[in-house]
């Protein structure tokens, strides 16, 4: 089976990442928001890194901007999905969010249509109850940029058929990526073990044992890792990662889970990272394209 | 503008993005992990703004961005 069109259900940071790589695999897209604001974002971001994807994988084409835009439509009517022959969702990690998004898909999508689920944590289990195609429902860990990760973590629900984890199998194929299948357990292997280190290393930063430089050069230059856990975290999004420390810390009710509570300050100042411009770090905002 | 100046302000927006001070111009940025994949479309988006230029398909080439030197000679080709 080749996929042509798919529906990606949020255009956050990982929507966006999503989109792209879809559409450089040449793959139609139904990208949806909930306002015209966040779409016309997600627009500017989508074609700055089309048109320069090549630089970095050799393999993307070079595509036009009208060749890309000819590709996606952008809307805010979720409707809009119900002849996607897939679903990839990237809505916050709120579960109440969650819960109307998969009630809602669930009426509107065929129902041979497959659920992925992008989440950092949430319980695939739990997201597939909302449905009634349960076997249908599977976690896609993607990670950014998506276009340039040659690798995916894939979750097996209790209920998730063999079936959809080979259509799974296909789509990532689709995509020149290869999968590791694994199973439920909140926070799945990537980020149960991952945001005890970006945790962790918020609170090093609070206790004032290292400056992010510090804690981030250790690990990169020490253990070889391309990005340190503050870079990690900025480049993710805190707000995603005290959300997802949150889902951590109530699904096994473990304390090692407890949130930093720098990482929370941050955010309610609104330090959240790259995508604010500013987090452990300070980015230069970028021009917008496109419009 | 003077090869120079564009070195001085290429130089300014790498280390001022990287949080590091005294960078080489010869340094090869990523090579030596200065940078990753994503500050490369950054980079992209901010030659054509500071500089005035456009970045056509032909351009995509890695070895025009990877020293301050390489992308001031970029740069003055372009203008």
């Amino acid at each position: 089976m080749s996929f042509k069109k798919i529906g990606v259900i949020g255009a956050g940071t990982m929507g966006i990442g999503v989109t792209v790589d879809l559409v450089l695999h040449d793959i139609e897209v139904v990208l949806v928001d909930i306002s015209f604001d966040i779409l016309e974002k997600a627009k500017s971001e989508i074609l700055n890194t089309t048109r320069f994807a090549p630089l970095l994988n050799k393999t993307a084409p070079k595509m036009s901007m009208e060749g890309v835009l000819e590709k996606i439509h952008f809307t805010t009517q979720i409707n809009n999905v119900n002849d996607c022959e897939f679903i990839i969702e990237n809505v916050s990690e709120k579960w109440d969010i969650k819960e109307t998004v998969y009630k809602e898909l669930d009426k509107i999508c065929k129902p041979e249509v497959c659920f992925g689920v992008d989440t950092s944590c949430i319980s695939i289990t739990k997201v597939a109850k909302l449905t009634n195609r349960q076997d249908k429902v599977i976690g896609i860990h993607l990670m950014n940029p998506v276009y340039l990760k040659p690798c995916v973590e894939v979750i097996q629900g209790f209920h998730t058929s063999e079936e959809s984890v080979e259509i799974v199998n296909q789509l990532m194929k689709q995509l020149g990526k290869t999968t590791v299948v694994v199973n439920d357990y909140p926070g799945f292997v990537s980020n149960r073990i991952s945001h005890l280190f970006m945790n962790e290393a918020a609170f090093v930063v609070q206790d004032q044992v290292a400056s992010p430089q510090q804690v981030d050069e250790i690990f990169k230059k020490c253990f070889n890792h391309k990005m340190g856990p503050l870079e990690t975290a900025d480049l993710i999004g805190l707000d995603t990662v005290v959300d997802s420390l949150d889902v951590l810390y109530e699904s096994y009710q473990d304390s090692k889970f407890r949130c930093c509570p720098l990482l929370r300050k941050m955010v309610h100042a609104g330090n959240l990272g790259r995508k604010s411009g500013k987090g452990f770090y300070e980015y230069k905002k970028q021009p917008t394209v496109g419009k | 503008m003077t090869d120079n100046n564009i070195k001085s302000i290429v130089s300014e927006y790498i280390e001022s993005s990287t949080n590091i001070t005294g960078l080489a111009y010869d340094m090869d940025i990523f090579e030596e992990g200065l940078v990753n994949s994503l500050f490369a479309i950054e980079l992209m988006t901010y030659l054509e703004k500071e500089f005035s230029i456009k970045i056509t398909m032909d351009d995509l080439d890695m070895s025009h961005f990877k020293s301050v030197d390489s992308i001031a000679a970029f740069v003055v080709n372009k203008k």
